[in-house]
């Protein structure tokens, strides 16, 4: 926990040694990043309200039903079938999922080291996808989605194994 | 991205119509109210690091940084400029250190002087199999949860993979 405290202190003395003007900096790092954030809160807005739809409409959770036979197969617990469908889309809404699953089957289950190591491995790749491309000037995504979904999915079924192991 | 998108519409709404239909317009103005959240959220988050980010591009540490990681770099990403190539080193450095915050700003802006699609298609890869050495929010949660075993190993061998995994499946399938 002490890395981002000790790279900011860092930071700072570098400014002192080079004569940087930190306060001028600051100042342009929150111009940037007020223009950054407008510029991305309509792709932000559009995509947490298809996923607000998603989990209020029970949809993520009956896929998460769907899946879990087929998930089973391959070795990945059915209690994290939702989980697997949600941590690409939402890093909140997964990240509450979690403490669910930790609740439930206490933190040092096999279910939820499962779950750990899933997220630990993975990220919301649909809101990646969304906030790095909104700037960009071509916004075909192409391949980026299906290859990081699969990545992911291939890592979840790894990281089932590695828990039993491990 | 449109046709994800509108499979998850239609489905949702189809499926809550038919539950308790007064709920289809609230959820949606919830989630579009808790994206300015989180958009207030990410301002402050941006603010810090844009300003470290600045700091850097005055010190030239970027581009120290840009040179110490060439090769992997180079290696992944082909035939791009020098400045791509210093936000792209930043980025990456911020994946590996578990600094989310400072990984999507330097994120967008490796992607805004990138030309190459094929190099975008690596960037978000990379980014979503989540490179890290340390997943820090998730070892804290766990901590709070008072966990007594640990998934660092476990996580860290799964990282490689999935990242490792992604890189190859876009070197091999898009041109």
């Amino acid at each position: 926990m002490l890395i981002i405290p000790v790279l900011l202190l860092i930071t700072l003395l570098i400014a002192l040694i080079k004569n940087i003007p930190v306060y001028d900096s600051f100042v342009e790092g929150a111009k940037e990043s007020l223009t950054l954030v407008i510029k991305i809160l309509p792709y932000i807005a559009v995509i947490l309200l298809a996923i607000e739809l998603m989990q209020i409409s029970g949809l993520s959770a009956m896929l998460g039903r769907a899946v879990s036979p087929a998930f089973k197969v391959l070795g990945i617990p059915p209690e994290l079938s939702e989980l697997l469908i949600l941590r690409p889309l939402s890093g909140s809404g997964s990240l509450s999922l979690l403490e669910k699953i930790y609740q439930e089957y206490g933190v040092d289950s096999y279910v939820s080291r499962c779950a750990s190591v899933i997220m630990g491995c993975s990220d919301t790749i649909l809101y990646i996808v969304a906030v790095y491309f909104s700037t960009s000037k071509d916004k075909k995504s192409g391949l980026a989605i299906p290859i990081s979904l699969a990545a992911t999915f291939l890592g979840a079924i790894l990281s089932c194994a590695l828990c039993r192991i491990l | 991205m449109n046709y994800v998108f509108l499979a998850m519409m239609l489905a949702s709404i189809f499926l809550l119509t038919r539950q308790s239909p007064e709920k289809v317009m609230s959820s949606m103005l919830d989630g579009v109210t808790s994206s300015v959240y989180l958009a207030i959220k990410l301002f402050a988050i941006y603010a810090v690091w844009l300003s470290v980010l600045k700091i850097f591009e005055k010190a030239n540490l970027d581009k120290s940084l840009a040179k110490k990681l060439k090769k992997p770099i180079g290696f992944l990403f082909k035939g791009e400029s020098d400045k791509a190539y210093e936000y792209l080193s930043l980025n990456l450095s911020a994946n590996i250190l578990g600094m989310g915050g400072a990984a999507t700003p330097t994120g967008i802006k490796s992607i805004e002087e990138m030309t190459r699609h094929k190099n975008k298609v690596m960037l978000i890869v990379i980014n979503s199999t989540s490179i890290q050495l340390i997943p820090a929010t998730i070892v804290a949660l766990r901590a709070s949860f008072g966990s007594v075993t640990d998934i660092i190993v476990p996580s860290l061998i799964a990282t490689l993979f999935t990242s490792i995994v992604g890189v190859i499946m876009v070197k091999v399938f898009v041109k």
